[in-house]
């Protein structure tokens, strides 16, 4: 027991140690969740732009670990910041319920009827009924039009059978699964849907509706009454979409097997065809129920369909086909039928008359069912439609379209009396082509084309695009930018966003194909390559034009006339052709999701009140995070924690906080040899630091075994006051991770980096500022670092003596060398600022540094003396 | 002593599944077929990660994960989302889930974050121990307490 207290009064000084530690964990988890919220918008981007499939399903659970990582990230931050941005919460939560909102489908809340007769229904129940039903109810409606005696069960009724077994669960789980890679699943997935379903319990208001509506058809004393059972599904009508012949109906069930026939309708949803079809089509199944419509069956002498325009709606004649008996056989092919082309005017005439071959007609059966039953030889060949008939038919369709006002695509039935019944009317769906890439890609053209300058880049944005190619050094020095040019970066840099508006295309040397900018380029429909080679820039340049082909990732000389004309008819085809249901939906919620608003932290607009997306959110959390951690030196700093002294080869006085891997496991508690560290990325630093010839006295002769005595020599041009800057400098490490903040008499700088597996998580950013000399010197100073910074692809921004400079997203290796070069910069810059007696000074620095003389010119020895 | 797992879902396949694939990563597991069976084996024994699937027939995750929350609020829950809604998945997060994983999920990811959500759990112990220690240490009377 005694030795557990010793214990634990021990470790009451990890305690402190421990808050570091925690900030700096959730500071990974922060990064972490953001990179996979910035690739998951980025796949449904990419999903919504290519046109791609993808299921409700995945959609949702996408969306729903977003919404997880969101949360958790606005967490971390709050943890990071002190609940500095607590109100992050609330926006977040408005968002997430606009989200919620468009991907959830809730049955509608109040309950309705579960069935609806047709003679009261309407066209604007069609969201109750299904399209069939409501139409069909539309034109019992009107006058000379005949529509059998019908009841539509509701979509409330379909979700009842659903609820009641807990259907619905079931079924989405199952679909998850369902991908078009793997079409040999289907049938058996499509078989245990059925199965399911068919095995299901009626709800007992909908088997006692079921029977009571058929009770209802029947007329005493004379023959029973058939019925059939068709689908009415809500979204058949959907644009481009016709459904046709994609679900069952059950024609003429026995009495006792209503129930059955009504699951069997349900069941006809998940029919491998259904299936297939909307996986092609992008239609997620919850959003379209099933109504089912139970009709009066007619003994029909004759049947078929009309479409009141031929030629898939564009022709000048109305196109009737017709058989024997039910009408069924006319759609299903295994007869050929009658056609007819008639005259569109006002009273139709018969234009051509091309009689089928009938051997057979389908003839419902006493006990329930149907058969085929061969057709008397003189009738086989003979048209089953009178001209009088064909005539009265023509005009009950331009009825149709008048009213519906479009091209319709009728089922009819003649009765015994020569009274013609319309048992489905739907508007005349004519599907576009759609042509990929691939397909309208002039191969042929670029076989013959000239050699590209560059190619095998990788593509972040498709399209094609010709202007002059352009580099672009500074994010912020975009006003010069010519609009239209093929613009050169260096990397793809969130920044970057406001020049897409005026760019042809973008190039990059390296980036991120699922970073901000891919995703934005994709928007603002801007070609993005990435993976320009290095030494590459100046072979673009050279051209008056170069024409970026974003298809395959090449570029080429000059304007590729056939490249842009491909690009052009992509794009035409993409606003012609009208999203699917499911796109549609897709697009909805990404509006919540993707579009950057905060895009330039230093702009006035970054802040929480112009948060609009889940993009402006993580953005504004991963810089505000940085800030924060940015913020852990100073005063939060001192006094707390375990810190252990480096044994410092520099005139720097160096104290270690490890929060873990830091700091190899065997070293002293009390003084930390170089080689002890193990932090990876303290370890570049202090390497470049110590790199033979980096003069940390600078032209200042200094007691090198003093520290204090560094301080003392080095008070020039007064500005003593920011002394109290301190003395010490600090570094929190971990395996991956340093913050080192050094206090050097009348400048401080901070360093920050994290160099990780993942290049993506890798970053280094660089803060300095301040000086022993007077201003307009120190200035100088700074911009000799800004330069330098730039030099080795830093993003650096200036504002008098401070400089901010960062670098993101490099191999581990890379960001290695860039801490080991900016040991160097600033161990040999430290005192440079009093020796910035004019511009030309910064050039000359910059020079020797680039050179790899350390020494500034100032020679190994030669301390004391300014260079000539 | 290995961590203990267990795997609700009433998905007998994909749990069977799981649990040779967890097995042979070394941990203990334990499989439930229901939200129900899984509140009864938590009140019967110990467990430090709960995987726990969102949908389901009977009590679904969300009610699952406030049942287990409040038998032990120490034990961490990792969910298994299928076709779960946004809104479940905050909702979830706010009681105490430690994260989401997306159905079907990579081994190794479940792994990793199981590991995680362990030394989450591991830490809390470690600071209550503390927090008692302490209370003993400046009231020795609170021993009696316990």
């Amino acid at each position: 027991m005694l030795s557990f207290f010793k214990r634990f009064l021990a470790s009451s000084k990890e305690e402190e140690n421990r808050a570091f530690r925690q900030k700096y964990d959730q500071f990974r988890e922060l990064l972490e969740r953001n990179n996979e919220v910035l690739e998951t918008i980025s796949l449904l981007a990419d999903i919504r732009d290519r046109d791609q499939w993808i299921s409700l399903g995945k959609i949702r659970s996408l969306m729903t670990r977003t919404a997880v990582n969101v949360y958790r990230l606005i967490q971390n931050l709050n943890f990071i910041s002190d609940n500095q941005y607590k109100s992050l919460d609330k926006i977040f939560a408005s968002l997430e319920a606009k989200i919620t909102a468009k991907l959830e489908v809730h049955p509608p809340a109040e309950q309705g009827p579960l069935g609806v007769a047709l003679s009261r229904a309407d066209a604007s129940q069609a969201e109750r009924l299904g399209a069939k039903a409501a139409n069909l109810g539309e034109i019992a409606g009107l006058p000379d039009l005949r529509v059998p005696d019908g009841l539509a069960l509701t979509t409330d009724a379909y979700h009842r059978f659903l609820e009641h077994n807990d259907l619905l669960r079931q079924i989405n789980k199952e679909l998850l699964v369902l991908t078009p890679e793997e079409p040999e699943m289907l049938t058996e997935l499509s078989e245990r849907l059925t199965e399911m379903i068919m095995q299901a319990q009626m709800p007992e208001e909908l088997h006692q509706l079921i029977q009571d509506t058929y009770q209802g058809f029947q007329k005493p004393g004379q023959a029973p009454v058939p019925v059939v059972l068709r689908s009415s599904a809500v979204g058949e009508d959907a644009p481009g979409s016709s459904f046709a012949g994609l679900y069952q109906s059950v024609i003429n069930p026995p009495p006792d097997q209503l129930d059955q026939a009504y699951k069997a309708v349900v069941a006809s949803k998940f029919s491998p065809r259904a299936l297939t079809y909307f996986m092609q089509k992008g239609i997620y199944h919850d959003l379209c129920p099933m109504g089912v419509l139970m009709m009066e069956l007619v003994q029909a002498r004759a049947g078929g369909v009309m479409f009141t325009r031929d030629s898939q709606g564009e022709g000048d004649a109305m196109l009737i086909s017709g058989v024997w008996g039910l009408g069924k056989l006319a759609v299903e092919g295994s007869v050929t039928p009658d056609t007819f082309r008639l005259s569109r005017g006002e009273v139709p005439r018969v234009l051509e008359i091309t009689p089928g071959d009938k051997p057979c007609q389908l003839e419902l059966l006493p006990g329930g069912g149907t058969a085929r039953a061969p057709v008397e030889e003189d009738l086989r060949r003979a048209p089953c439609l009178t001209e009088d008939q064909l005539v009265r038919l023509a005009r009950l369709g331009r009825r149709l379209e008048q009213h519906f006002e479009s091209p319709q695509d009728v089922e009819w039935s003649i009765d015994a009396g020569g009274r013609i019944n319309i048992v489905q009317c739907r508007p005349l769906v004519v599907e576009p082509a759609v042509l990929s890439w691939t397909d309208l890609y002039p191969w042929q053209e670029m076989a013959r084309a000239a050699e590209p300058l560059v190619k095998d880049l990788q593509v972040g944005s498709a399209g094609a695009a010709a202007g002059p190619a352009v580099v672009l050094d500074q994010p912020g020095e975009n006003g010069a930018l010519p609009s239209g040019a093929v613009v050169l970066v260096s990397n793809t840099a969130p920044d970057l966003v406001n020049i897409l508006p005026r760019a042809a295309a973008v190039v990059a040397a390296r980036g991120n194909l699922s970073g901000h900018l891919a995703l934005i380029a994709r928007e603002f429909n801007v070609p993005l390559v990435i993976g320009l080679p290095p030494g590459q820039t100046e072979l673009l340049t050279g051209q008056d034009q170069v024409t970026v082909d974003a298809f395959t990732g090449a570029i080429y000389p000059g304007r590729v006339e056939a490249l842009l004309e491909c690009a052009k008819r992509i794009n035409q085809q993409a606003q012609d052709t009208p999203p699917s249901p499911l796109h549609r939906l897709l697009d909805e919620v990404l509006q919540y999701v993707t579009p950057l608003n905060l895009v330039n932290p230093r702009d006035p607009s970054f802040r929480l009140q112009s948060i609009r997306t889940i993009h402006d959110i993580i953005r504004f959390a991963h810089e505000s995070a940085i800030n924060a951690m940015f913020g852990l030196n100073d005063s939060r700093l001192m006094g707390r924690g375990k810190v252990v002294r480096l044994r410092s080869e520099v005139p720097l006085d160096i104290y270690l906080i490890d929060l873990g891997g830091g700091i190899a496991e065997g070293a002293s508690p009390k003084r930390v040899d170089p080689e002890d560290i193990t932090s990876i990325p303290m370890r570049a630093l202090y390497e470049g630091m110590t790199t033979p010839g980096v003069r940390w006295a600078g032209h200042v002769p200094i007691d090198f075994r003093g520290f204090m005595s560094v301080f003392a020599n080095t008070m020039f041009d007064g500005a003593k006051y920011e002394r109290k800057l301190g003395d010490h400098s600090y570094a929190i490490l971990s395996r991956h991770y340093v913050n080192f903040s050094s206090r050097l008499g009348y400048h401080f700088s901070i360093v920050d980096a994290y160099l990780g597996r993942d290049p993506n998580d890798n970053y280094l950013s660089f803060r300095f500022k301040g000086g022993a000399a007077r201003l307009e010197m120190r200035t100088r100073r700074a911009r000799f670092l800004g330069e330098v910074l730039r030099r080795f692809d830093f993003w650096v921004d200036q504002k008098s003596d401070l400089i901010n400079a960062r670098i993101k997203r490099l191999p581990r290796e890379q960001m290695e060398e860039k801490l080991r070069m900016l040991g160097r910069l600033m161990g040999c810059s430290r005192q440079l600022d009093v020796t910035m007696h004019n511009e030309e000074m910064v050039e000359r620095y910059i020079e020797l540094f680039l050179q790899g003389d350390y020494t500034m010119g100032y020679g190994e020895d030669n301390a004391g003396e300014a260079p000539r | 002593m290995k961590t203990r797992i267990l795997i609700v879902d009433d998905e007998e396949k994909f749990a069977d599944y799981l649990n040779k694939r967890l097995v042979n990563r070394g941990f203990d597991v334990s499989v439930a077929f229901s939200g129900e069976e899984a509140i009864e084996k938590i009140k019967e024994a110990n467990f430090d990660v709960v995987i726990l699937d969102v949908l389901m027939p009977g009590i679904d995750g969300i009610e699952a994960l406030r049942a287990i929350k409040n038998l032990k609020p120490l034990t961490e829950v990792i969910m298994l989302t299928g076709h779960a809604s946004v809104e479940s998945g905050v909702e979830g997060m706010k009681l105490g889930a430690y994260d989401y994983l997306m159905k079907p999920c990579d081994t190794d990811e479940l792994v990793s974050k199981i590991n995680k959500a362990y030394e989450r759990k591991a830490e809390q112990e470690d600071r209550i121990r503390e927090a008692k220690v302490s209370r003993i240490l400046s009231s020795p009377r609170s021993v009696l307490e316990d």
